[in-house]
This record gives structure tokens, sequence and C-alpha cells, in this order.
């Protein structure tokens, strides 16, 4: 009887270990499967508004993309709209983010700098 | 010249004549047994990778026995009973195999390496698709795992030795050969011969249980899937690879290594390492199974195999592996009647983790009856399913047996 109990005991710890693993599978895929639903619903709205992707890194669009997931189907119109009413708002003030971008502009050549205006020629 | 001269010069056979009846007729009999292993690999009814060097290991230790200097019997193989660190540094210098014994068998290297291949082959995707399903029919499978430890105590065999010849229910020989070293060092070679004897049965035997088990009507049943499986992407099989590797590894350090190999397999198979892959699954596999077999055919020394347990292992062997059977059938019962008849009760078969021989099995099964039930991919959720735990199994028995005593 002791024997079986024995048995018993570890087949419980077996089971339980195996459907931790079959758990964190679950886990693991829903994890996956939300942060695809959230990529999903940035490049749509992003591609609506035709906006930069780089936008959506600011840390009051993903508080407005959590509170849209909590709603289900409907938070991605929500979701929308209230993306839309803080880049307006975003707009309107005049701190910067300090951030230079420095793109890269086709210029036609220029002498100032260069070398050869800037030496004595040799003369024998 | 005389007869003894005669006899000392062919030595093997003065050796036979000269030993008690039952170590002569045993060691003819292993001579026999190891002729016919390499004419049964050679017509694949057994696994010919591992039984054409096991055979003629098996042939060759017993026929090669020779009067040693200390007029002892011996051969120029492998002494697996030396432990004396003096005397093994000498021997390691006379007996050929006795350094890859000594380095890759007796410490487990030989099954981590075997393990590591199979982690290769394994696509975890198809357990990743239905992880529940496939871990309750792998649990279901392991009956025999756990039923023949009492029947085994039953027999006399004590808690260690009764869980290591369980072991061959989850039908992985390197998991029974982990287990069976670490548990039951006296009796780890005829428990990892009978173990890897049946594992080949396994092919031939289970359609019979199949037929037995399961009505032709039932058998036919081609699964209903609800919808198109979503694709699991390699980055979630590398996630599911290195977070089991760790937890399983945190829970049972014991058994680590072998997790370890089984996942760091699985690990390098997703991550494309196309090179190590070509590595593992060639050289690194093959040379593992080819020294696996050599060295058990060399275990298997009339004095060594002469154990009057071996009986009673291979009579518990195959209750083992026929409970498993029976097991993994019950499941596929249990997941008919919970579907509402829209499940192959055969797929429970494939939970018994002999990768991928007994998903060949149970789809043969099916197809004989309909050729156009495809029961593969649950089929093979379930036997890499059966693989994972066999190693939480023996991880179990490992960590909790020695405690229990």
């Amino acid at each position: 009887m002791k024997i079986l109990l024995q048995v018993l005991y570890m087949y419980a710890v077996a089971a339980a270990i195996s459907f931790f693993v079959a758990f964190l599978i679950k886990a693991l895929f829903v994890f996956i499967k939300r942060r695809e639903q959230r990529k999903n619903m940035f490049a749509r709205i992003t591609e609506e508004l035709s906006l930069p992707k780089s936008w959506f890194s600011s840390s009051s669009v993903e508080s407005i993309i959590k509170e849209a997931e909590s709603l289900g189907k409907e938070g991605e119109i929500f979701a929308a709209i209230s993306f839309a009413l803080h880049l307006y708002q975003k707009e309107m003030h005049d701190n910067e983010n300090l951030r230079i971008t420095i793109n890269k502009a086709v210029k036609p050549y220029s002498p100032w700098s260069s070398k050869i205006y800037s030496t004595t020629p040799w003369r024998r | 010249m005389t007869t003894n001269d005669i006899f000392s010069l062919f030595q093997g056979i003065s050796t036979l004549l000269s030993s008690e009846p039952i170590i002569m007729y045993t060691r003819i009999g292993l001579m026999l047994l190891g002729i016919l292993l390499v004419y049964l690999g050679k017509k694949e009814i057994l696994e010919p990778l591992l039984m054409i060097p096991m055979g003629i290991g098996m042939s060759a230790i017993n026929a090669g026995i020779l009067v040693m200097p200390n007029q002892q019997q011996g051969n120029l193989f492998l002494d697996p009973l030396v432990s004396d660190p003096t005397e093994l540094i000498n021997i390691l210098q006379i007996n050929f195999l006795q350094p890859i014994y000594t380095y890759t068998f007796s410490n487990g290297l030989i099954a981590c390496l075997v393990f590591m291949g199979i982690g290769v082959l394994l696509d975890v995707g198809f357990l990743l698709a239905r992880p529940y399903l496939s871990m309750f029919l792998a649990l279901c499978a392991e009956l025999g795992t756990f039923l023949t430890i009492p029947i085994a105590m039953a027999f006399g065999l004590n808690m260690k030795d009764s869980a290591s010849i369980a072991m061959v229910g989850g039908a992985d020989g390197p998991m029974v050969l982990f287990t069976s070293l670490t548990l039951s060092k006296d009796l780890f070679v005829p428990i990892t011969v009978v173990a890897y004897l049946y594992l080949g049965l396994t092919y031939g035997g289970y359609p019979y249980l199949i037929k037995l088990l399961v009505p032709r009507k039932l058998r036919g049943i081609n699964p209903v899937r609800k919808k198109e499986t979503k694709k699991i992407s390699r980055g979630e099989k590398l996630a599911f690879a290195v977070l089991s590797c760790v937890i399983l590894c945190l829970l049972f350090p014991v058994a680590a290594p072998l997790f370890m190999s089984l996942f760091l397999g699985v690990a390098i198979r997703e991550s494309g390492l196309k090179h190590l892959i070509d590595f593992i699954a060639g050289p690194l596999l093959y040379g593992s199974t080819f020294f696996l077999g050599l060295l058990l055919g060399t275990l298997c020394e009339s004095h060594l195999i002469l154990n009057p347990q071996i009986l009673i292992l291979l009579v518990l062997g195959i209750i083992s592996l026929l409970l498993s059977g029976i097991g993994g059938i019950m499941g596929g019962y249990v997941m008919y009647f919970i579907t509402g008849g829209k499940f192959n009760p055969v797929i429970g078969i494939a939970a018994v983790s002999c990768v991928p021989t007994t998903a060949k099995v149970a789809q043969k099964a099916v197809h004989e009856i309909n050729p156009d039930a495809l029961i593969l991919p649950e089929a093979m959720g379930a036997n890499i399913s059966g693989v994972i735990t066999t190693a939480i199994i023996a991880g179990i028995y490992i960590t909790l047996i020695p405690l229990l005593n």
C-alpha cells in the first residue's frame, strides 16, 4: 500500500510538472499573440493616419493602446481617436523634444574649404 | 605437440572448456545471440544502427576470453568493474575500449550526446500546437513507467532497481541508461541491454496491440481539426526550449545534464546553426549510437550478464512497455469520449516516446483502414511530449527515490 502511495505521489508530481510545462507554452503564446495584436494595431493606425512609426515610442501612446486593448475590439476605434487627439495636442505646444535630426541633403560642390585655394602655388 | 600446448595456443577455446558448465553455455548462447542480433539488424527487424555493433561486440567479447598474467580469465576489451584508480590507469592502457567506457559511458556522457542528437531531430512545433492534449496523452502513456515499480518490488527487487527497469516503459534508451547508471549501478548493464532489445520490438509489437485494443471502425477516424493550426515560429520554439530547460534544471538538478542536452539540441535546431545541426545530427549522433551499441555488446560478457535477476528483468521490461502502450491507448479513448468521437484513439500509442517509431506505427495502423486519415501532426506532438515527460520522470526518480528510501 505504501509503495502504491509513493508511486501515486511521483505520478502526481510528474503530472503537475508536465502540465506546468504545457501551461508555460500557452502563457508564452498568449504573450506573443498580445504583442502581435498590439503591433498590428499600431501598424493599422499608422497607415490610416499616414504617420511615421517612430511617433509611437511616446509613453502616452502606449497607455492609450493599453486602454484600447482592455476595451476589446471597440478599442481600435477608441485608440485611433485618442491617438489623433494626442497628436493634435502634441502639435499645439511649443516644447521641443530636443532631438536633433540631421537629414542628409544633396549639395552642389563648394570650394570654400578646398585645400587648393588655401596654399600658395609653387613657382620656379 | 600436446593437447595442453594447443589449448594454451588457442586460449578462447581453453577458457571455454575449462569454465563451469553454466558459464560455458552462457558464453556459447551469447555468441549465438550476437550473431542473431547482427542478422536481425541486417534484416531491419531490429534497429541496425545499434544491433550490428552490439551483436558483433557481444559475440567477440564472449569468444575472446583469455588467461591474464594473474592466471584469471579476462579480456582485452574492457573491465567495467574496476574502481581502484591505480588499477584503472593500468587497465586504460591495456583494454582498447576502456577509455571510451570510462570517459563517456560510466558518467552518462554518451546518453547525453545521443539525447542532444534526438533534440536536433525534434520539431517541437507539433507539441507547441497542442500542448495540453500532447502532455495528457504522454502522461497516460507513462502508465508502465509507474505501475512496473510495485510489480518489480513484488518480484523482489528494491525500489531503485524497480524504478530503473520501470523506465523501459518510457521507451527511451538514453533515459534508461542514465537512470540505471544513477540508481542501480549493479544492474545497469542487463537493464540497458533489455531496454535496447525491447525498444527495437516496439515497431513489430505495437501494431498488434493497436489491433487488439482499438476496433477497426475507430481506427479509421480522421481527427476533426477546428481550424488551421497556427504556424509556430522558430523564435517561439527557441523561447520554449530555453525556458523549459532553465525551469526543469531548476527543479531537477540531478537530471540537468539530460535536460540541457535535449533542449540544447532543440535550441540549435531552431537557431538555424546549420554547421552545428549537421555535426550533431550526423557524426555526433551516429558516432555516439555506434559506440553505445558496441559498448552495450561488449558489456554482455558471460560473467557480468549471468545474473539470476536477468529473467525477471526480461519479464518486467516487456510488462512495462506493454502497460505504457495500453496506457497510451486508454488516453486516446479518453480524448475520443471527450471530443464526442472526433479523436482517433490510436494517436494515444504515439505518446510512448520512441521517437519517431511509435508515431509512424500509429499512422501506419490508421492508414491501413482509412488511407485519407492523417493523424501524424497529433501523433508527433504526443510523441515529443513523451520524450519530455520521460525526462521529467527520470528526474523525479533520480531525485525522489533516494529520499523515499
